[in-house]
């Protein structure tokens, strides 16, 4: 009997009936369908990287890319933009800046996996977030690249032949000498804050913008409502303003609360008055005369006594933030930026604290539905019944702080790995002179980090204020004492508690021994060890560096800088002696955990 | 799944027996661009591969010693352990190559182990830290790193802030500067002088006198020198009453610490004072309306 | 021509064995690989790294230092404000125990539903909520509380006027409140008849501590009765109980309420269990309610909000409210998920049970109570877990609505959100990292009680 011959063109039986495909019939099926596509894909996809790669490895062009994750509109365009000018500029050295936007949900992880990989793109975005481009100074000084000595030489794209774009108002000569031939630090608003790395004494990125917040008024309802058509100019005007605003509401019958508020607004309010009432206590606080009166030196003083909570000053301060609350919603503590908005645009809300950053969705959300202005957060007068009379002003008049003192923001370094680091670093220069990052913020509108330099103009207002005072007091950062504050201040604002309860149930706190001022002594001390501590790190490498020949030629320079700056630490003894002039009978704290 | 498991094991063994091949100096270099880039952890094994092939005394010898050390006295956690395996490893390179040009470093660094508190119950050693500063100072007295050392001789008295050993600190300070005003680190020494007899002693004329030192030499601060400025504006106008010298250095944040965010109050204090007031160029954007300047001589 | 079979030593066959076990296993261990290494990287390895971290004083970046066992010791011996956080947590275990039944009852009823197209139908509706986002529900709440709508609602519906009267300080319970402390409280044994009615309060005030720790009791006593024939089990809750009272509100009282925990059912039980047991119930249940009128009376509405006078109370920014909007979030309370995974468990009861149940004229709460939540005790009891280790460690909603203060008078600090506080707001991820070992630890317990003691009968 003839035995069926096996065959391997016998592989598929149709679902059991015996039927069997023969030949490339038996080739047709989901499988083999399945495996095609997948094969399509893969090959098609490598053929893509391949066909990229082999464009960034074409010998005569020289690549340059630079990453970001701003993906809000204006950004990109603005970037691109200054990305064609320059790369038209320099078309006979055949360089091509290219930018890549990738979405800040996994910007870290994609930037930190290409680091790894070592072919991360030439300019990054840092950001304090991101562990890999800015969150810790190894990864940091691992990654990128200190821009040294170069900030302190003139940026050369703020030569004179570049600035024939200053603004005929601005343009002076003292103007034009600082752009060229000051430092490009010199050259930035924030005086390149915005990419110093403290604990690696080095700069190590390069602002393209600054921020700053403003007030926004909706006209439509101002007027309706008090029948004011100009923006309070004072902020016991714009109180007045609100008291009627709600008694109009009522009689409305509709729910109004006069200042749109989110969970950060209080804040931004609060801070732009503080200076008035609070600058008078520096003298007091200020005790290491640097001009800065820090928390602890905020604390100390009221520990021992220097400042009480319920002096004139700090509660007059506090009363103001009273009244600016009874503004908001009650919920405002659960409210975000988007429901602040929705009630300032549909009419529930007559103020709104506006960002720099965030001007442009305000602007496209009001569009043809809100007539609103821009305006600077009013400040108590000095002649208001509101404004206390003379404690919230400075010399006789009201006084906002300093705008000066800002950091830059989306902030540029250039990474490791850059194939081209010197055209990356030319770009920066590019990005940041006067003229490019003039046509930048405008394009953007977004506010230019350039001196001399105005953004669109629907933005001038934001335009930072150096005229202002720095506070006297600072009650941030004090630890669980502070959030225990926090937890009386609240019930003060909700009007639950009185300003005496807070001064007297933070009062004897100021000694407990779980929560007390002791504690911030402690962690001064012991958190300026740790400082010390870590900077040996950083002299560790940087001299290392030095000796074996692979650092720059200015590492010597920045070891005796970061040396110095650890030195006047002096172990953190300086908070114990500190301690010893303020509490004579006492001994400092011991170390607990 | 026989030939995939012994597949997976040749695969295994390969890689093994591949580094067992790394020549030593292959490795040191690994390691010292890994150290050079923050990494205190991966390059311990490559140096301790350096150091064991390459003959001891020799310059990569020494290079991989000093590494080793370095990472062990880096590495986090910090423990005692890795603390004394870096001492010996630094005490070993001093011994064995005493004109080394790693030698001075390391001398430095044996001072710091033995100066900082680098873990829980670990007991600063000040005199021993003392004494490998000074040696680096009289064996490499013009090379500059004895400037270091003498900065930290100093700095190890005057952290203290005891009474006794200020004294002391402050003379080995300004021997030095007598000696050396052309220091590097000169400034800085200033500097750190100033903030002493400020802090410790609250004798502001001294303090201010070294701090116009530093100044005059230019502060190694970066971006901070406004903080040195102002206090030395205070200073003069508070303390001293030299009205001049305030307004020289309130004058000196109005121009070059525009953005530092005290240079308004600085046009106050010159009014205050009926000095001249420079304009705020950083911020000549800025078109909205400016506070009015006090009258000389108004109180707060 | 055949073999003769070869016979193999005991070693031979035990590796025979071995091998073909071996090689079956091992491609079956070889597939699974990714995902176990997937699991032990990113799931597994992160949690050592806290294990590890406890035991250091670490800022997150800079400072790593060893310190031993000096962060456990201060958390358990100085830092009274963690633990602060677990009455909180106590509240929402409480309240979110009660949230779990509506989605039982309602799993019951569309069980019993015999038309089955109308239970498909009711499927159907109660699924639909799924699609919508976790964040687009909790925006939604966040209007209803904050836009006023809540508000307008029970102003409506005069729900804001009973509110009104509920929080006067006159005629309300606050009133209730300051009477019942002020005569059971401050009583001077004037008053005979009063003395009779007020001793037994004061007596059980002293000896409980706490109205807390008599709804403790009571809870613990009835478990003990009902679940728990055995001593050693009894005595090994009881004691539970005993150190968590004596803990938490550092009293003594509960070395004799735990021998009363345990000797009490014994003593009884010893005759008629049945009638000894509904004895007890009675006992527990009078000592729960009890302490529940009790709390009521002297801890919740004590004095008046003033929130509900202008008809607008910040349900979300008055510090007497948060909590109660917060465990208000989300009424009625069927979630979708606990619908399905109950009805999953009632449809495994076959017709027959029922058919047994009418035939001895059990009625319809009969059955809930005796057929069909005995048999889907096991859902219950994962869903119980589940939703303890998610009270015990979630502060998200608390961080959004409230910020990392808790809001005001740090009345949402629970745990979770302090370790948050250390970690991110002071820099002290090393502490925060112990917190979590401690909450982790104590999740474990709860988890352990509930495996020993929430019996599944079958």
């Amino acid at each position: 009997m003839n035995e069926p011959v096996a065959s391997s063109n016998a592989l598929i039986d149709d679902a059991g009936t015996g039927n069997r495909r023969h030949g490339w019939r038996r080739w047709l099926n989901l499988n083999t369908f399945g495996l095609v596509l997948l094969l399509g894909v893969t090959g098609w996809s490598l053929l893509r990287i391949a066909t990229n790669q082999a464009k960034l490895n074409d010998p005569t062009l020289k690549y340059v890319r630079i990453c970001h994750w701003q993906l809000e509109s204006g950004f990109r365009e603005a970037l691109q933009e200054v990305i064609d000018d320059y790369n038209t500029l320099h078309a006979d050295q055949k360089v091509k800046v290219m930018q890549m936007a990738v979405t800040e949900k996994i910007y870290p992880q994609w930037l930190n996996v290409n680091l790894i990989a070592g072919n991360a793109p030439d300019i990054a975005q840092l950001g304090g977030q991101i562990k890999q481009a800015g969150g810790t100074s190894d990864a940091v000084a691992r990654n990128f690249l200190p821009l040294g000595r170069e900030i302190l030489k003139p940026n050369p794209y703020n030569a004179p032949k570049y600035l024939d774009e200053i603004d005929p108002l601005l343009d002076t000569p003292a103007l034009r000498q600082r752009l060229a031939e000051g430092s490009w630090r010199e050259t930035l608003t924030d005086g390149m804050r915005g990419g110093w790395r403290q604990d690696l004494q080095d700069y190590y990125g390069i602002s393209t913008a600054f921020f700053t917040s403003r007030l926004a008024c909706n006209m439509t309802l101002l007027k309706e409502a008090t029948g004011r058509d100009e923006p309070p100019r004072t902020l016991g005007e714009m109180l007045v303003a609100c008291e009627r605003l709600r008694a109009w509401g009522k009689e409305q019958g509709k729910t109004i609360d006069p200042i749109a508020s989110a969970s950060y607004h209080p804040g931004m309010f609060f801070g732009s008055f503080a200076s008035g009432f609070l600058y008078r206590l520096q003298d007091r606080l200020d005790r290491n005369l640097d001009g800065q009166v820090t928390s602890m030196e905020s604390w100390a003083a009221l520990q021992d006594g220097l400042v009480k909570l319920d002096e004139p000053m700090i509660a007059a301060y506090y009363a103001l933030c009273l009244k600016i609350v009874a503004q908001f919603n009650p919920n405002y503590t659960a409210m975000d930026r988007d429901q602040a908005l929705a009630a300032f645009v549909a009419g529930r809300s007559a103020f709104l604290a506006a960002a720099s950053w965030d001007a442009g969705s305000i602007a496209s959300a009001c569009k043809n539905r809100v007539d609103y202005r821009l305006m600077t957060f009013p400040l108590p007068a000095a002649d208001e019944p509101e404004a206390f009379g003379e404690l919230g002003t400075v010399y006789g008049q009201s006084i906002g702080f300093s705008e000066a003192s800002g950091s830059g923001g989306a902030t540029f370094g250039i990474t490791k790995t850059a194939q081209y680091p010197d055209i990356a670093l030319d770009f920066l220069r590019f990005l940041s002179s006067h003229k490019y990052n003039q046509r930048f913020a405008i394009r953007n509108g977004w506010l230019p980090i350039t001196v001399g330099s105005l953004p669109a103009d629907h933005m001038r207002i934001y335009m930072p204020n150096p005229y202002g005072v720095s506070s006297g007091f600072n009650a941030d950062n004090g630890g669980d004492l502070e959030i225990f504050m926090e937890g009386k201040r609240r019930l003060f604002l909700n009007s639950e508690i009185s300003y005496q309860d807070v001064v007297d149930t933070v009062t004897a706190k100021l000694n407990d021994p779980g929560i007390g001022v002791d504690n911030l002594w402690l962690s001064s001390y012991t958190s300026i060890r740790g400082e010390e501590r870590s900077i040996e790190r950083t002299i560790a490498v940087q001299s290392w560096r030095e000796l074996v020949g692979k650092g720059q030629p200015d590492t010597p320079d920045r070891v005796r800088e970061i040396l110095v700056d650890q030195t006047l630490r002096n172990h953190g003894n300086g908070v114990k002696l500190e301690f010893s002039k303020r509490n004579p009978n006492r001994s400092f704290p011991p170390e607990g955990k | 799944m026989k030939t995939l498991l012994s597949c997976c094991l040749i695969v295994l063994l390969a890689s093994a027996s591949a580094s067992t091949a790394d020549d030593a100096t292959v490795a040191l270099e690994r390691a010292t661009t890994a150290l050079a880039q923050f990494n205190y952890d991966v390059p311990r094994k490559d140096f301790t591969k350096a150091r064991d092939g390459l003959p001891p005394g020799s310059e990569g010898w020494q290079q991989a010693t000093f590494g080793l050390a370095t990472c062990k006295q880096q590495l986090m956690p910090i423990e005692a352990e890795s603390i004394a395996w870096a001492v010996t490893l630094f005490t070993d390179l001093v011994e064995r190559c005493p004109d080394s040009r790693f030698t001075p470093r390391a001398y430095l660094n044996l001072g710091r182990i033995a100066e900082l508190r680098d873990y829980r119950g670990d007991q600063p050693d000040v005199d021993t830290a003392r004494k490998h500063y000074r040696t680096v100072m009289t064996r490499w007295p013009v090379d500059s790193i004895a400037g270091e050392a003498a900065f930290r001789l100093g700095s190890s008295h005057l952290a203290t802030m005891l009474p006794k050993e200020f004294e002391i600190g402050v003379k080995v300070l300004t021997d030095w500067l007598s000696a050396h005003p052309q220091d590097p680190l000169a400034a800085g020494m200033w500097q750190y002088l100033g903030d002493c007899w400020f802090q410790q002693k609250d004798n502001f004329s001294e303090a201010y006198a070294c701090y116009q030192q530093a100044d005059a030499i230019g502060l190694q601060w970066r971006s901070r020198e406004h903080l040195v400025w102002w206090r030395m504006a205070r200073i003069a106008e508070l303390h001293i009453k030299d009205n001049d010298a305030a307004i020289r250095y309130y004058t000196k944040i109005c121009t070059d610490a525009q953005t530092s965010g005290k240079a308004f109050e600085a046009q106050i204090r010159l009014s205050l004072l009926g000095a001249p007031i420079p304009d705020l160029t950083a911020f000549a954007s800025y078109t909205g309306p400016r506070p009015k300047l006090p009258a000389p001589g108004t109180l707060p | 021509m055949n073999q003769p079979p070869v016979s193999l030593t005991a070693g031979a066959r035990w590796r025979n064995r071995l091998f073909h076990r071996a090689s079956l296993w091992s491609i079956l261990y070889l597939l699974m690989m990714p995902t176990i290494v997937g699991l032990i990287v990113f799931t597994y390895f992160p949690n050592l790294e806290t294990i590890k971290y406890a035991f250091y004083k670490w800022d997150g970046s800079l400072t790593e230092e060893f310190t031993g066992l000096s962060n456990f010791i201060y958390a358990f011996t100085k830092d009274p404000r963690f633990w602060n956080g677990f009455g909180l947590v106590g509240i929402f275990l409480l309240a979110n125990l009660i949230k779990m039944w509506p989605s039982i009852f309602v799993a019951i009823a569309l069980h019993r539903l015999k038309n089955t197209k109308w239970q498909y139908v009711y499927r159907v509706l109660f699924v639909l909520p799924m699609v919508i986002p976790g964040m687009v529900m909790l925006l939604i709440w966040k209007a209803f509380y904050t836009e006023g709508l809540l508000n307008q609602m029970l102003t409506v519906t005069g729900g804001m006027a009973v509110l009104r009267t509920l929080d006067s300080g006159d005629y309300g319970l606050p009133a209730l409140a300051g009477f019942f402390q002020s005569t059971v409280y401050a009583w001077n044994g004037d008053n005979w008849l009063l003395s009779i009615l007020t001793k037994p309060v004061l007596l059980l005030k002293a000896g409980f501590g706490s109205w807390w720790g008599m709804a403790l009791w009571g809870v613990a006593l009835l478990v003990c009765a009902k679940g728990l024939p055995s001593l050693k089990k009894r005595w090994l809750l009881a004691c539970m109980v005993g150190i968590t009272g004596m803990f938490v509100w550092g009293s003594l009282h509960f070395i004799p309420l735990v021998a009363m925990a345990v000797i009490l059912p014994e003593w009884l039980m010893s005759k008629d269990r049945h009638e000894a047991q509904a004895r007890i119930a009675w006992i527990a249940w009078g000592a729960m309610l009890g302490a529940a009128l009790l709390i009521i009376l002297t801890e919740v509405w004590v004095t008046p909000t003033q929130a509900f006078k202008e008809g607008n109370p910040p349900w979300l920014g008055h510090s007497k409210l948060v909590i109660p909007a917060i465990v208000f979030w989300g009424f009625p309370w069927v979630g979708t998920v606990g619908v399905l995974i109950y009805l999953a468990g009632l449809q495994n009861i076959s017709q027959e049970v029922y058919e047994a149940a009418d035939l001895d004229g059990v009625s319809s709460l009969g059955k809930v109570f005796r057929i069909e939540l005995p048999l889907i005790l096991t859902q219950v009891r994962i869903n119980l877990i589940f939703m303890t280790i998610g009270t015990l460690g979630d502060f998200g909603m608390i961080l959004i609505l409230l910020g990392p203060s808790g809001g005001p008078d740090n009345v949402g600090m629970v745990p979770g959100l302090y370790m948050y506080n250390k970690a991110f707001i002071q820099g002290e991820m090393g502490y925060a990292c112990t917190l979590a070992m401690v909450m982790f630890l104590i999740t474990l317990a709860l988890t352990f009680m509930y495996q020993r003691f929430v019996k599944v009968e079958k």
